[in-house]
């Protein structure tokens, strides 16, 4: 007996574009798409975490905002991808000290460039800090 | 002529200057009778975050819970796990499986974190008068506080705090806070249960 195209293969298709679907939201790779992250920065004295919202909101253009779980704004940055730049728009004052700025840049970039990869932690080891992700699920929206 | 019509002018200026402030120092003795007679508060509450860069809004749910003077419990659901939970000097936050107890008398950024919730949800802010310049405006049944922080520690965090309070409820039902950064979060409180008996191990 030869199996139904349309009642087996059909809705394999479906089920195979929904997992690729599924999978690209790990990165914002078309203009407008979203993708949020909790993540963690743990240093050696303390630790950050709260969600990470990031959108290509330009071709070629990540824009992305840190905050913590209570809302509150730690970091907003873009990263141009082209030019492999990350630009701090605004950091929480606490934040906000050029050797921080500094190690934020170059994290973030390495960041950026790991979860395009698929992968959800990167560690500085020059500084010592852990960064690690996970993807939201933000289905009580 | 001319003379008379500035007098006229000062005069209706001076008497509506001193109305509003008999309004507002009503509204104000209002909502702080109404926080002096909270000793304890247990509610939902949705928490909306504007973010300006991305033209994106985050939404979380939860549950709060405090007891006067200086117990609370404020608690997220969804759509990720956090609790905050203030017991006098000490904070505890639960995430995931990590636990951290943070002293708040040695740690400035969870002081704040801690009084402007506590303080916010109860609506004691509004007599802080060291630490908040205050206006208060009517609107239908709701006084609507605007507060503007003072001290530098806030003011780093907040261009200014916006609560609504509900006469009819006597409560704050939402409170606004407006970043440097022009995000915004927006928190509002519902199914409050006023002055009922708290499970204090939640503390």
């Amino acid at each position: 007996m030869r199996p139904n195209f349309k009642r087996v293969f059909l809705p394999l298709l479906f089920v195979c574009a929904f997992l690729r679907l599924s999978a690209s939201l790990t990165y914002p790779e078309e203009p407008g798409q979203r993708v949020k992250y909790e993540f963690m920065i743990e240093m050696p004295k303390a630790y950050v975490s709260g969600i990470l919202v990031m959108a290509l909101t330009e071709p070629d253009l990540i824009s992305a905002s840190l905050v913590n779980e209570f809302g509150f704004s730690l970091i907003d940055f873009t990263f141009d991808e082209k030019r492999q730049k990350v630009k701090l728009v605004s950091v929480t004052k606490k934040l906000d000290k050029w050797y921080i700025r500094r190690t934020l840049r170059s994290d973030l970039k390495q960041v950026l460039a790991m979860m395009k990869q698929g992968s959800d932690a990167y560690t500085d080891k020059k500084h010592k800090i852990n960064y690690t992700f996970r993807l939201l699920n933000d289905s009580a929206e | 002529m001319k003379r008379i019509l500035i007098h006229i002018l000062i005069c209706a200026l001076s008497a509506i200057a001193s109305f509003a402030q008999t309004d507002s120092e009503r509204a104000i003795k209002e909502i702080s009778e109404a926080a002096a007679s909270v000793k304890t508060m247990q509610c939902g509450f949705e928490q909306t975050k504007t973010l300006k860069m991305l033209g994106d809004k985050l939404v979380s749910k939860g549950l709060m819970i405090c007891s006067q003077p200086d117990k609370l419990r404020w608690e997220y659901l969804s759509p990720y796990a956090y609790t905050f939970i203030l017991n006098g000097s000490k904070v505890t936050i639960l995430k995931g499986e990590r636990t951290d107890v943070i002293d708040v008398n040695t740690n400035k950024m969870f002081r704040e974190i801690a009084r402007i919730m506590m303080d916010s949800v109860l609506g004691k802010c509004l007599t802080d008068k060291k630490n908040f310049k205050v206006t208060v405006s009517s609107e239908g049944n709701s006084y609507v506080a605007t507060l503007i922080p003072q001290k530098k520690t806030l003011r780093q965090m907040f261009g200014k705090i916006v609560l609504h309070f509900d006469r009819s409820l006597a409560m704050v039902t939402t409170v606004e806070l407006f970043e440097n950064n022009g995000d915004n979060t927006s928190i509002r409180l519902f199914d409050i249960k006023k002055n009922e008996p708290v499970d204090e191990t939640q503390f």
